[in-house]
């Protein structure tokens, strides 16, 4: 009888974890989407590593990359919450140089996770002669910014 | 002790841990609430604003409004009731800036509740202190382009408290309103804000 108990348990937990375990084992290869990774191999985009994590509050943003193509500049970052609730606001982070030009938003799209999110925004593609790029995020009285510079692995 | 027993001993240990994972990831456990001060303060912080001082909470049972202020934005902030015992974030969450050379500030608001119930809000806050009562003409059927006779206009009033927010809501399930104008009068009753909202 035990026997039957304790096992219909751990199947039924499993089952119930399923989203879960496929969520860490895609979240181990997280890839870059097959377009950019295509624009990238055929040399028609930059890929630039950042690397870089910010805590802020509750979430961890993790910067991955920047890619940088003739029409479009991509920022693709993760976070990760440590609190349920609402997403992090991503489409508040805005990227500027040090000529003073802002580069909006154009679009965006991000995929929910067990651990959080996996976002890619698409901004207007960078002026020539950009040596470092700030991401600005201002939201209600919260603030933080964080340089990349692009002369890295990849820079031609 | 015997290898089945050992075997025994593990399997329940299995067990327990992957229960105890699983309500541990549960959204009961993870996300709601028991209380709608607690879910109000997790959407808050969730949402990067605030923590908001709490003016004033409207219970409307399966849904609670908090008027509140944070710094310079005010907000009317949703929690719902999530399966009789259970509170979870709501909409509405992050503030309207109140701009300060205006008398009056407002916003407006829909979200459905269920299927029956259209929670509409119309909610403000008042900067000029000769403002004691706003009033929010509505007529009920209405399109935004049509002409409304002055007969089939009803006007609610919200007695303004020391917090000086107002709130307006309804069921646009029940009352199809639509909103006409905003007026702010004084303690004598005389009309010293006008706004039409068409």
């Amino acid at each position: 009888m035990g026997i039957w108990i304790r096992r219909l348990i751990i199947i039924g937990c499993v089952i119930a974890l399923i989203p879960n375990i496929i969520s860490f084992f895609s979240g181990l290869t997280n890839e870059l989407p097959e377009n950019i990774k295509g624009k990238v191999n055929n040399e028609d985009a930059v890929l630039i590593d950042l690397d870089r994590k910010v805590n802020f509050e509750n979430d961890e943003i993790l910067f991955k990359y920047l890619v940088l193509a003739p029409d479009e500049t991509s920022l693709i970052f993760e976070v990760h919450s440590n609190e349920n609730g609402w997403s992090f606001p991503g489409s508040a982070l805005e990227l500027k140089d040090k000529q003073g030009n802002t580069y909006r938003i154009t679009s965006g799209s991000s995929s929910g996770h067990t651990w959080g999110q996996y976002t890619i925004n698409n901004y207007e593609p960078l002026e020539a002669g950009v040596e470092t790029i700030v991401v600005d995020f201002e939201w209600f009285d919260r603030m933080f910014q964080t340089e990349f510079s692009l002369d890295q692995g990849g820079m031609q | 002790m015997n290898r089945e027993k050992i075997k025994v001993i593990i399997e329940w240990t299995i067990a327990f841990l992957l229960i105890f994972i699983v309500i541990k990831d549960s959204p009961y456990f993870s996300y709601y609430e028991l209380s709608p001060e607690a879910a109000f303060e997790r959407s808050e912080r969730t949402y990067h604003y605030g923590p908001s001082e709490v003016l004033e909470k409207v219970d409307l049972d399966d849904v609670q409004i908090f008027l509140s202020k944070y710094k310079n934005w005010f907000s009317a902030t949703l929690v719902n009731k999530h399966a009789g015992i259970f509170w979870g974030p709501g909409s509405g969450v992050g503030g309207m800036e109140i701009k300060d050379d205006q008398d009056i500030t407002h916003s407006l608001g829909g979200t459905t509740i269920n299927e029956d119930y259209m929670l509409k809000r119309y909610y403000g806050i008042v900067t000029n202190p000769e403002i004691n009562k706003v009033e929010l003409d509505v007529a009920e059927g209405y399109g935004w382009d049509e002409q409304v006779p002055a007969e089939d206009i009803v006007t609610l009033a919200y007695q303004l408290k020391d917090h000086r927010m107002f709130l307006f809501h309804w069921n646009e399930a029940e009352d199809n309103y639509l909103s006409i104008a905003l007026r702010g009068l004084n303690s004598d009753g005389e009309v010293i804000y006008e706004e039409d909202l068409r």
